[in-house]
């Protein structure tokens, strides 16, 4: 028989030992768990400093790469990328409140948080912003990116009286926020790409589904899948792979404001915006979309065709004036009528240069006095012109180094040039201004002929995203043409009509 | 290759420009003169002498003559001289003297055709002496401008100043030229009060302008007085009635009243009649005169030939015409009668 | 292909490039006042054989070659005439000539397509400068100088049709294979609007010089074009406005070097083109004679391969 005393005390040790080994296989369970969720926790076994000075191995032992051990989490950054507010908010402030936490994710309020599985995906999130966070358990990375960005700023580039004065800047996520702002719609597609092998940068692009062409998507998308560079600091480095042919005139629009964006979202067309590039590129971009800017869209129609007829008689003048001025009076005096004649005579008494020479000299000059307008800081700015002033005016002519009817004529082109937002199309028209030039030069009126035909049936062989450049105009399409080149009040009489309606007119 | 093919395309191409040539290597000429002395053909050249100078409006010339027994040769002889390329683009007059004129200008006009380089819009004008004309002294203008403004403000045709024009009315021989005369006077005065009319390509006499004008021209401003009366025709139309028998020459056409006889008021209805068939019966008599001159010597300047033919086919040497003449007063002026006597 | 408009514009263009340079002086002394009547009914002929080909639907490799470079030499020669006569009078003809080549052999090798598109942007630009210079020269025409009418006897009235028809018709057939599915109105479009231009030059011709001065003038439509004068400010344009003409000739020779070089190899194209440059430098460009004989005889030339390009198959009607 088992004594009294015997039994409890038995009863005792059983509870005892049941106790422990309950607690043990709860322990071992934890410990599975854990195993089968963050499988790399064999690698970490060997020590907290081990993952640091890996890290600091593979960025050069850079002085910005920091590390910070608080209990039992280990938090590496890169501190230039990072701002030191969001570490704290996110992660180092909520470390004592949590001290005994069980799972590291628990201990980060952070947003956007990514799980790694390995220690080389850490690289590109520390160069993306993001703060690695690791115990012996789990890897996290989490997004504590610095403001390294100027804020939204008017457009300088393409400025507007009438319209909105938003432009883009250095940061993907902003210009996207601002092309959200304005195409609320769920259909609005982003697919995001990564170009630059040594720079990975964020390359996305844009298009309304059901609006869009599937040609364009898949055409750009194809474009974007083969690009391979090693970094992709602006988007104006995309733009030598999104055409198929080396012309000076661009293929592709670039644009910093989020409403011309909008507008051909709108329109069907897809846009390519980049991470650290205040443009975006619209696609495809026909050349009648570069002669006239969003402003008109914000201008009566009337008002707004004068302007458009005016900018494209600008275009002619400044690709064809020059050459057709040596072609008449050195070939075709005759067209000019008889006094008119004569004084331009009279103006080139003593001028020694002849006028093909004298145009070459005037556009160099002209074209240097532009590249120092953009390159040369304000305070210098005012010397600048009055340099330019005196060498193109008063000096040049009174020296009799060139003919005062030139300066006209060379400034006429000059001042129509910069009639037009598009940096790429007064450069690329440089380039047929000089060749009509040499054709007129050459041989008068019928090689200004010809020169012309060379350049037309280049702009007819152009391609933007495999379709014609010469779009609306050749092949013609009536329904583009009063879209980009002329404009229909459309609107204003659906307007009128729906006032009608409800009695307001 | 191909940049190798480019560039020789270039160099090829640079070895060109044989027709480039500077405002500053021509010699502008503005006019032509065309006379006969000795035998030989005189051409002169008014090239216009440009200089920098503060006065713009002052345009200045200085002629160069050249002579030879063929046209061409002078001519050639006549771009030598001038020290900078003669540049004939702009010749906006052609004088040819009377001389010439008789002779036959079908050379001239050959000439002035067959060479590529001369402008065929120029003004052409017969003159006694075409030397003596083109180097008149006119001052801060070129003779030619001031020719061709005398001949714009008096004569408003539309094909006086085309050579090509007259050369096809010269090749349809059923019709004849007439050109302006230039007379000149004593102190570098010149009237434009005469046309020259011609038979083919040979001048044959001159004759009062008036009637030519009121004929042939676009702007009519012609007086014509009788008994007093005078009569601006400020409007007129000339219909050609063609009939197998006669050409009928039927004028008619709007008149303004400058200046009645004293018999005549204007308050009364059957003064108009008066008025009207005076004025006729004047510009019927004035027509008649210049028709039969012209004709008398060959030079139809009617064309009544040309149309008599395009109607039936038929080319007479004389066709009988009869000018028929119906005028409408329709401006009398402020009052209606003769203030004095 | 190509599409309607651009087919209308290229065959505009085709339809005139015979005429300058001969056609105009060479019909005149045929048909002397009956120039408009053997004209129109010379394009009634012409809009009735190309109805043919079009039911015909193709025409030979063969027919084709040669008809381009029939017209292609026939365009160089006059081109070539006409600059070196007026526009640039002191530079050599092989000189002007391989400026032409150039540009045409830098259009055959860029597709149907490109060389369509410029042909629609040159067509209204070329046909409102047309209009443009004919409503400038209205004052100076003289109905009177139409008539006579019937001042030929009937061989020259029938070669006068011939000879319009041969002019305007034959080059149009180079785009025949190029049709695809248009309609014969929209084909014929092209062809109606190229001739009536032609016969308004001829109209303001012989209205203006009447048919004795302007049969004796080797370019009377140059000529006409000297007689533009706004209000004495826009005068002596005619080498600005005669360089449309050249364009239109500049359109027209890049279809019929396109048309020879889709249908020859690389090595056949290089030899007849170098052949091309040579033999009218060498034949045409240093002896006129030969010049007048080309310019006489080539629009009833035009006509004969007509019925050249007429043999072959013909294309079934589709049955619905």
């Amino acid at each position: 028989m088992v004594d009294k005393s015997t039994y409890s005390s038995l009863i005792l040790l059983i509870q005892f030992y049941s106790l422990k080994i309950s607690l043990s296989i709860s322990f071992l369970l934890k410990f599975y768990i854990f195993y089968y969720e963050f499988p790399f926790l064999g690698n970490t076994t060997s020590g907290d400093y081990m993952i640091y000075e890996k890290l600091k191995k593979t960025f050069h032992q850079t002085s910005d790469l920091k590390h910070k051990k608080i209990g039992k989490m280990n938090v590496v950054y890169l501190e230039s990328l990072c701002s030191s507010d969001k570490i704290n908010e996110y992660i180092l402030k909520n470390v004592p409140l949590k001290k005994n936490y069980l799972f590291l994710r628990d201990v980060i309020s952070g947003p956007s948080v990514v799980f790694l599985d390995d220690i080389e995906q850490a690289s590109f999130y520390l160069m993306n912003g993001y703060a690695l966070c690791y115990d012996k358990k789990t890897m996290l990375v989490c997004e504590v990116k610095a403001d390294l960005y100027r804020a939204i700023a008017p457009p300088t580039v393409e400025p507007s009286i009438n319209g909105p004065k938003d432009a883009f800047n250095e940061s993907i996520q902003t210009n996207l926020g601002l092309i959200k702002r304005r195409v609320r719609s769920e259909n609005l597609v982003n697919e995001n790409f990564t170009i630059g092998k040594k720079s990975q940068t964020q390359v996305s692009l844009l298009y309304i589904e059901g609006t869009a062409n599937p040609t364009y998507i898949q055409e750009a998308q194809k474009l974007l899948n083969h690009i391979s560079m090693d970094s992709l600091i602006e988007i104006e480095s995309l733009q030598g792979y999104l055409e198929a042919t080396n012309s000076p005139m661009p293929t592709a629009l670039k644009t910093e404001r989020p409403d011309k964006v909008s507008t051909a979202l709108f329109a069907g067309k897809v846009v390519i915006i980049a991470d650290n590039s205040p443009f975006a590129f619209i696609l495809p971009a026909y050349f009648a979309d570069f002669i006239n800017p969003q402003g008109d869209l914000y201008v009566k129609a009337t008002n707004a065709n004068f302007l458009k007829v005016l900018r494209f008689l600008c275009l002619i003048i400044t690709i064809v004036l020059p050459g057709l001025y040596i072609s008449i009076i050195n070939y075709n005096p005759e067209t000019i009528p008889l006094n008119l004649l004569l004084s331009f005579q009279a103006a080139r008494l003593g001028v020694p240069f002849p006028s093909a020479i004298e145009a070459l000299f005037m556009i160099s000059v002209c074209s240097v006095l532009r590249e120092s307008d953009i390159r040369f800081p304000n305070s210098y700015g005012s010397s600048i012109s009055i340099l330019g002033a005196l060498i193109l005016g008063e000096t040049a002519v009174s020296a009799n180094v060139v003919s005062p009817i030139m300066i006209i004529i060379i400034g006429i082109t000059f001042i129509s040039a910069l009639v037009f937002n598009s940096g790429n199309l007064i450069d690329g028209i440089r380039y047929y201004r000089l060749i009509l030039l040499l054709c007129s030069t050459i041989l008068g009126l019928y090689g200004f002929l010809l020169g012309c035909f060379i350049l037309l049936l280049h702009l007819a062989n152009m391609k933007t995203l495999s379709q014609p450049y010469l779009y609306p105009v050749a092949p013609f399409s009536s329904k583009y043409f009063f879209k980009s080149l002329l404009k229909k009040p459309k609107e204003s009489q659906k307007e009128k009509n729906l006032l009608k309606q409800e009695g307001k007119l | 290759m191909k940049k190798v093919f480019l560039f020789l395309l270039c160099l090829f191409f640079f070895t060109g420009c044989s027709d480039y040539q500077e405002l500053s290597d021509i010699n502008i000429i503005n006019g032509i003169a065309i006379g006969y002395e000795d035998g030989e053909y005189v051409v002169s050249f008014e090239i216009i002498k440009n200089e920098a100078s503060d006065n713009s409006s002052e345009v200045t010339s200085k002629v160069i003559s050249a002579k030879d027994s063929n046209l061409a040769l002078a001519f050639n002889e006549a771009i030598k001289d001038s020290d900078k390329e003669a540049y004939f683009k702009h010749v906006h007059l052609l004088i040819i003297s009377e001389e010439v004129a008789k002779s036959g200008i079908g050379d001239v006009v050959d000439y002035m055709l067959r060479n590529v380089k001369m402008s065929t819009t120029f003004y052409t004008v017969i003159t006694e002496d075409s030397e003596a004309l083109i180097n008149m002294k006119v001052e801060d203008d070129t003779v030619s401008n001031y020719i061709v403004d005398l001949i714009s403000s008096n004569l408003d045709r539309a094909d006086l100043n085309n050579i090509d024009i007259i050369v096809s009315t010269i090749l349809n021989q059923r019709k004849d030229i007439g050109l302006p005369y230039i007379e000149m006077e004593e102190d570098d005065k010149v009237t434009l009060h005469q046309i020259a009319y011609f038979h083919e390509d040979q001048m044959k006499d001159v004759i009062d302008a008036k009637i030519f004008n009121f004929l042939y021209l676009n702007k009519t401003d012609i007086d014509f007085l009788r008994d007093e009366t005078v009569l601006n025709m400020y409007k007129k139309k000339v219909d050609y009635e063609v009939k197998k028998d006669k050409v009928i020459i039927k004028v008619s056409g709007r008149g303004s009243v400058k200046a009645v006889s004293s018999s005549i008021d204007l308050e009364k209805y059957k003064s108009y009649d008066e008025v009207k068939e005076v004025m006729n019966k004047q510009i019927k008599e004035e027509v008649e005169e210049f028709l039969e001159e012209t004709l008398s010597n060959d030079s139809d300047l009617t064309g009544i030939k040309d149309k008599y033919y395009k109607k039936y086919r038929e080319e007479k040497d004389n066709v009988p015409y009869e000018v028929q003449v119906d005028i409408v007063l329709s401006k009398n002026g402020s009052i209606y009668e003769v203030i004095h006597d | 292909m190509i599409n309607k408009k651009q087919y209308i514009s290229l065959s505009f263009f085709l339809t005139r490039i015979v005429f300058l340079g001969g056609g105009f002086s060479l019909l005149i002394g045929t048909s002397k006042n009956n120039l408009l009547i053997t004209s129109f009914l010379g394009m009634l002929l012409g809009y009735f054989l190309l109805y043919l080909f079009y039911r015909k639907g193709s025409i030979s490799k063969k027919s084709i070659l040669l008809i381009a470079i029939a017209n292609l030499i026939m365009v160089t020669i006059s081109t070539t005439t006409l600059t070196s006569t007026y526009l640039l009078q002191k530079s050599s003809t092989m000189f002007i000539m391989i400026a032409f080549m150039v540009t045409l052999l830098y259009a055959a090798f860029k597709e149907v397509k490109v060389i369509a598109r410029v042909g629609e942007i040159v067509f209204p630009i070329s046909f409102f400068i047309t209009v443009l210079a004919t409503i400038a020269l209205i004052y100076l025409v003289k109905l009177d100088n139409l008539f006579p009418l019937f001042n030929t006897n009937f061989l020259q009235f029938v070669e006068g049709i011939i000879a319009f028809a041969g002019a305007s018709l034959v080059p149009n057939l180079l785009l025949i294979n190029y049709k695809g599915d248009l309609t014969f109105k929209d084909i014929g479009k092209g062809y109606l609007l190229g001739s009536f231009t032609v016969i308004l030059i001829m109209f303001f011709i012989l209205t203006i010089y009447g048919y004795e001065f302007a049969s004796m003038v080797r370019f009377p439509e140059y000529l006409i074009l000297k007689k533009i004068d706004f209000s004495s400010f826009v005068t002596n344009v005619e080498n600005i406005l005669v360089m449309e003409w050249i364009a239109d000739i500049v359109v027209g020779s890049f279809v019929c070097i396109k048309a020879i070089k889709d249908n020859t190899n690389k090595y056949w194209f290089a030899l007849i083109i170098i052949t091309l440059i040579i033999g009218i430098e060498l034949f045409f460009n240093k002896r006129y004679e030969n010049i007048l004989l080309i310019k006489k005889y080539f629009s009833y030339f035009n006509f004969t391969l007509l019925f050249f390009a007429l043999l072959g198959k013909w294309q079934k009607k589709k049955r619905h």
